[in-house]
C-alpha cells in the first residue's frame, strides 16, 4: 500500500479531513464521528477547547473564544482594521504590523490558532486510522496570495504536519467532481465558503485538469451573509431599545449565532421566526424574516461574486455559453438565493451532486493519493492566482509573472546598481492586479547582498522569481559578470520568519503532546490505571474464582506493566497490557467480575 | 528602494499634459511608440527663436512612461533645440531610478523629444521636403 | 535561406532517440536541460510556424503527465528539482507556441540568431492611427459608450485575424529567400502592430469587467 497522505480542508467555519482507501475517497472516521470539526477555539485556563466543545464557550466566554481565524491568516493589522471591529475577540498589532489574537494574558498568531485546529484534526484522524501520519495536502482559497499560503503552510508545520502540497479549494472540488462524473470541457467552480469567495474555470481534457482562470475575493463569504443579518438585527433592536449596547461581546455572539440559525432555517423554508434572547438585559426580541427579504439583503454580495465570475471568464477568453457545468462548493451555496443567482448568471442549473461541505476535503484526499504514488489517472495543472511583481517608480507595480500562468513558473529580471561600489540592492515584492503597489499586497522586502563592488550600472544581477507547484514564491539572484550567487534575505511582510516558527514550535505545549507515541503512551497508562483499579476492586472475587497460581501470575504481570509504564515505548506497554488482559480473562468471564470486564473492554476492543 | 518625492509627484501629478495645434509652425510634434508594450506617446514643443518656450505631452502608457514624458517636458522648457536634442534616456533613468524593465519607457521619452524637434525643423526649413 | 532542421536528441541514460528533449519515454527518465533545449524540442514538434493546435495540445498533455512534480514527491532532491525545472520549461514552451504571435516571435529569434533587422518597424501612419484610437477610446470610456466599445472591439478582433493570417505565408517565404531581412521586417511589422492593438483591446476588456 502507498503511504498515507490525507487531505485537509481548513475552512473558515468547518475543518475536515479525508483519505482515499480501498473503497475510494472518504471523510475519515465513522459517519457518527467524522473527522470534521467547527473551526472554533476557546481557551480554558491553559487548555484549548476545539470545535464543538468550544461552541458552548463561545457565548459564555466570548472574549476567550475565536472563530474565523482563516480571515486573519497572512494579513496585516492595517488592512484588517474594518474586519477587526466586527470581531468580538481582541486582535492586536504585533511585530512588523502582524496581528495577534489576545486571549487573557496570552496572545497568539493566526498561524498558531490554525495549528491548534489542525492538530485536533490530526489527532482525530490518527485515532480513527490507528496509526500516526505526518503528510497532508491542505486546501486554500484559490485567491489566497503568497503570504496567506505561507501562513497556512506554517500553521501545518506548527501542528507537526508535513504539508506536501497546498492546493486550491475550487480545484480540489473540480478533481472530486471531474473524476466522479468523467466530464470533459470547461467547468466553472463557484465556491462561496465561510469567509472567502472563489471562482475557478477549469478545462477538463483527457487526464488533464487545467485551471485556465481564477478570480475571487478573500473577504467575502458566509460570514458576510451572517453580518448582513446581524446588521438587520441590530437595527431592529435599536428601534425598540435605543440605548442598548450592541458592542457588548455576549450580545454580539448572540446576534451572530441567531444569524447563523436564521440562515440555515431559510435554506429550507420561505420564512422563519427568530428570537433574540439577551437575558442579562431582560430582552427577548421576536421577529419574522422571509426568504425573499433575505434575497434582497444578499443581492449586493452576490453581485460582487458575479463580477469576479465575469473577470475570470474574460481572462479565460470564454463566454458563459462555453461553460459545460457549474459546480457549487461551500456551505453558503446551500442558501437558495445563492443558487438562484448562480443559475441566473450562468443560464444553467448548477451541479450539486457532491456534498458541498465535503467535496473540497475529498478532492484534497484524491490529490494526496496521487502524490503518494497511489494513482496516475489525472494531473492537476494550477495557475498563479495573482500577478507577482516588484515596486517600481513612484509606487507603481511592475508585473514579473502574470496571473493565470501555469505552475510551476519562473521568470527573471535583471537589476543593476545606481552607485559605485554598491554591494546590495533592495527589492520590494508585491502581489496583485492593480497599477499601484498601495493597492497590491506586499509580500516582503528582498535584500540582495554580496554583489561584488563595481562601477554603478555595471553589475548584472539576474533575479529569478520561481513559483512552485504549491503556488509558493522563492526568489534567487545571480550576478552574471562575476558569476557570484547573491545572498537573499527575505523579510516577509505578513508572515513569520523561520526563527519565529521554530520558537513557536518549541514553546508549543500542544505540539509536544501531539507526538503520536506520547499520546498513545498516555492513553495506555491511563487504561493500565483503570485495569489495576478494576482488579483491586474485584480481588475478593478473584480469590473465589481463580487459583492461587492464576492470582500470582496476575500480580506478577501487574508489576511488569507497572515497570513498562515508566519507560516510553507505547507499543511494549500495549503488549504487556494485553498479556495482563489474557490472565484476567477468567476473572472477567465470571459474572461477578463484570465490572472488570467492562474496564478491560474499554482498553481491549 | 525609496523614491524621491519629486519622482512620485511626476507620476501622480504629471506636468504639461495636453496639446498644441499641430499645424502651428512654431510647434513641433513627436509621435512615438514602444513596440515592446504597445504604448504610444505624443510630445509637442513650442519654439521661439530656437528656444523651446513650452512643451506638452499626452501618453497612453505605463506610469514610468508618463513620468518620463512629464520630466522630459519640464527639462526641454527653456532649452535651445540643440540642447534639448542632447537629452539622453539614461539621464531620465537616473533621475527617476527606473529599473531595467522600465528602461524602454524612458527611451520612449527621448525618442519623442527627438521626433518633435525634427518635425519642427522639417516644417521650418523650406528646403527640406516634408517627411 | 534553408530551413533549420529540427534537432535530434538521444537519451542520456539508454541512448534511445527522444521525442521530447526533457524526458525519455523508453526508460522513463528525466533529461538534464541544456542550451539546446528549445521550446520546439521540449514539446517534440518540428521547428516551423505551421503548428497543428491539436497535436500541440496532445504532446503537451502526454509530456506533462510524466514531468510533473506531483509524480516525484518521493524522488531524490535532484530529480525533484529537475522535474520542477522541466515542467516550468514545458509550461513556457506551451504558452509560447500556442499563441501564433508569440510563436512567430520565438521562431524568428530561433531561426535567425545571427541576422539583424529593424525590430521597431511599423506600417506607415500606424502610430497616428493608434494614437487617435486611444483618444477615441478615452472618450468612449468617459461617456460609457457601450455601443462604441463593442464596435471597436469587433474592429480590433478582425485586425488581429488579418495580422495572424499574414504570418504563415511570410514564414514560407523566409525558408526560400537568400536575404531574409525584408521578410523578417515584414513579420516584425505584424508582431509590433499586434502589441499596439492588444493594448487597446486590454483597455476595453478591463472596462468590461469592472
Ligand atoms: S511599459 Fe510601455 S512605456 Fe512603460
Amino acid at each position: 500500500m502507498s503511504e498515507t497522505i490525507i487531505g485537509i480542508d481548513l475552512g473558515t467555519t468547518n475543518s475536515l479531513a479525508a483519505l482515499v482507501n480501498e473503497d475510494g475517497p472518504e471523510i475519515i472516521g465513522p459517519p457518527e464521528d467524522p473527522c470534521m470539526i467547527p473551526s472554533l477555539l476557546s481557551r480554558n485556563g491553559s487548555r484549548w477547547l476545539v470545535g464543538e466543545e468550544a461552541r458552548e464557550h463561545l457565548i459564555a466566554s466570548p472574549a476567550n473564544s475565536v472563530y474565523s481565524v482563516k480571515r486573519l491568516m497572512g494579513r496585516g493589522f492595517e488592512e484588517l482594521e474594518e474586519e477587526i471591529r466586527e470581531l468580538p475577540y481582541q486582535v492586536e498589532e504585533a511585530q512588523r504590523k502582524l496581528v495577534k489574537i489576545r486571549i487573557g494574558e496570552e496572545s497568539f498568531t493566526p498561524q498558531e490558532l490554525s495549528s491548534v485546529i489542525l492538530s485536533r484534526i490530526k489527532q482525530k484522524a490518527e485515532t480513527h486510522l490507528e496509526k500516526p501520519f505526518e503528510k497532508a495536502v491542505i486546501t486554500v482559497p484559490a485567491y489566497f496570495d503568497d503570504a496567506q499560503r505561507q501562513a497556512t503552510r506554517d500553521a501545518g508545520k506548527i501542528a507537526g504536519l508535513d504539508v506536501v502540497r497546498i492546493i486550491n479549494e475550487p480545484t480540489a472540488a473540480a478533481i472530486a467532481y471531474g473524476l466522479d462524473e468523467k466530464k470533459q470541457g470547461y467547468v466553472a467552480v463557484y465556491d462561496l465558503g465561510g469567509g472567502t469567495f472563489d471562482i475557478s474555470i477549469l478545462e477538463l481534457k483527457g487526464k488533464l485538469f487545467k485551471v485556465v482562470a481564477t478570480h475571487g475575493d478573500t473577504r467575502l463569504g458566509g460570514d458576510d451573509i451572517d453580518r448582513v443579518l446581524v446588521n438587520l438585527f441590530q437595527k431592529s433592536l435599536l428601534e425598540q431599545y435605543p440605548d442598548l449596547d450592541l458592542e457588548d461581546p455576549s450580545c454580539r455572539q448572540v446576534l451572530r449565532k441567531t444569524a447563523e440559525e436564521v440562515k440555515i432555517a431559510l435554506s429550507s423554508s420561505i420564512e422563519t421566526e427568530y428570537t433574540l434572547e439577551l437575558p442579562d438585559k431582560g430582552i427577548s426580541h421576536k421577529r419574522i424574516l422571509t426568504a425573499e427579504e433575505l434575497n434582497l439583503l444578499l443581492e449586493p454580495l452576490l453581485k460582487r461574486t458575479f463580477e469576479s465570475c465575469s473577470k475570470a471568464l474574460s481572462d479565460a477568453g470564454l463566454k458563459k455559453s462555453d461553460i459545460e457545468e457549474v459546480v457549487l462548493v461551500g456551505g453558503s451555496t446551500l442558501v437558495p438565493a445563492v443558487r438562484k443567482g448562480v443559475e441566473a448568471f450562468f443560464g444553467r442549473a448548477p451541479h450539486v451532486a457532491i456534498d458541498p461541505y465535503k467535496v473540497v476535503a475529498i478532492g484534497a484526499a484524491i490529490q494526496g493519493h496521487l502524490l503518494a504514488g497511489g494513482r496516475r489517472d489525472f494531473l492537476l495543472l494550477d495557475v498563479v492566482p495573482l500577478a507577482l511583481g516588484i515596486e517600481t517608480l513612484g509606487g507603481t507595480f511592475s508585473k514579473v509573472i502574470t496571473a493565470n500562468t501555469s505552475l510551476p513558473a519562473e521568470e527573471s529580471e535583471v537589476f543593476t546598481t545606481h552607485v559605485d561600489q554598491q554591494t546590495s540592492i533592495e527589492i520590494n515584492i508585491y502581489q496583485g492586479e492593480r497599477e499601484l503597489v498601495q493597492d497590491c499586497r506586499s509580500l516582503g522586502q528582498f535584500k540582495l547582498r554580496g554583489i561584488p563592488p563595481m562601477k554603478a550600472g555595471f553589475p548584472l544581477v539576474e533575479v529569478s522569481f520561481k513559483v512552485d507547484s504549491n503556488g509558493l514564491l522563492t526568489v534567487s539572484a545571480f550576478e552574471k559578470r562575476s558569476g557570484t550567487e547573491a545572498q537573499i534575505e527575505v523579510i516577509p511582510s505578513h508572515g513569520l520568519t523561520q526563527m519565529e516558527i521554530d520558537a513557536i514550535m518549541e514553546a508549543s505545549f500542544e505540539h509536544a503532546v501531539d507526538d503520536f507515541n506520547r499520546r498513545q503512551l498516555i492513553e495506555f497508562q491511563q487504561s493500565a490505571e483503570r485495569v489495576f483499579k478494576g482488579i483491586e476492586l474485584n480481588w475478593k472475587v478473584a480469590e473465589e474464582v481463580l487459583s492461587e497460581n492464576q492470582r500470582l501470575s496476575i500480580r506478577k504481570q501487574m508489576d511488569v506493566v507497572k515497570q513498562t509504564m515508566t519507560t516510553d515505548d507505547a507499543q511494549i506497554l500495549k503488549a504487556e497490557l494485553d498479556n495482563l488482559g489474557d490472565l484476567t480473562r477468567p476473572l472477567a468471564d465470571s459474572a461477578m467480575g463484570r465490572a472488570v470486564l467492562e474496564e478491560l473492554q474499554q482498553q481491549n476492543p | 528602494m525609496a523614491y524621491s518625492d519629486k519622482v512620485i509627484d511626476h507620476y501622480n501629478e504629471p506636468r504639461n499634459v495636453g496639446s498644441f495645434d499641430k499645424n502651428d509652425d512654431a510647434v513641433g510634434t513627436g509621435l512615438v511608440g514602444a513596440p515592446e508594450c504597445g504604448d504610444v506617446m505624443k510630445l509637442q514643443i513650442k519654439v521661439e527663436n530656437d528656444q523651446i518656450v513650452d512643451a506638452k505631452f499626452k501618453t497612453f502608457g505605463c506610469g514610468s512612461a508618463i513620468a518620463s514624458s512629464s520630466l522630459a517636458t519640464e527639462w526641454v522648457k527653456g532649452k535651445s533645440i540643440d540642447e534639448a536634442m542632447s537629452i539622453q534616456n539614461t539621464e531620465i533613468v537616473e533621475e527617476l531610478s527606473l529599473p531595467p524593465v522600465k528602461i524602454h519607457c524612458s527611451v520612449l521619452a527621448e525618442d519623442a523629444i527627438k521626433a518633435a524637434i525634427s518635425d519642427y525643423k522639417s516644417r521650418n526649413n523650406s528646403e527640406t521636403a516634408e517627411g | 535561406m534553408s530551413e533549420v532542421s529540427s534537432k535530434s536528441f538521444s537519451c542520456e541514460g539508454c541512448g534511445a532517440k527522444l521525442v521530447s528533449c526533457l524526458f525519455c519515454f523508453d526508460c522513463s527518465s528525466l533529461q538534464s536541460i541544456s542550451e539546446e533545449s528549445d521550446y520546439f524540442s521540449a514539446l517534440g514538434i518540428s521547428s516551423e510556424f505551421d503548428v497543428d493546435p491539436d497535436l500541440l495540445e496532445e504532446k503537451f498533455q502526454h509530456i506533462a503527465s510524466e514531468l510533473h512534480p506531483d509524480f516525484y514527491l518521493n524522488s531524490t532532491p535532484q530529480e525533484k528539482r529537475l522535474s520542477e525545472r522541466a515542467s516550468t520549461l514545458l509550461n513556457q514552451a506551451y504558452d509560447t507556441l500556442k499563441d501564433p504571435f508569440k510563436r512567430a516571435d520565438y521562431l524568428m529569434s530561433l531561426k535567425c540568431k545571427n541576422v539583424k533587422w529593424n525590430d521597431r518597424v511599423l506600417p506607415p501612419t500606424f502610430l497616428q492611427e493608434m494614437f487617435t484610437l486611444q483618444e477615441e477610446l478615452d472618450e468612449m470610456l468617459e461617456n460609457q459608450d457601450q455601443q462604441g466599445l463593442l464596435k471597436m472591439r469587433e474592429v480590433l478582433e478582425n485586425r488581429f485575424q488579418d495580422l495572424e493570417s499574414g504570418l504563415l505565408p511570410s514564414f514560407r517565404m523566409l525558408d526560400s529567400v537568400e536575404e531574409p531581412e525584408t521578410v523578417l521586417e515584414k513579420l516584425q511589422m505584424n508582431l509590433n502592430a499586434e502589441r499596439y492593438l492588444r493594448r487597446l483591446l486590454d483597455r476595453i476588456k478591463i472596462e468590461e469587467t469592472t
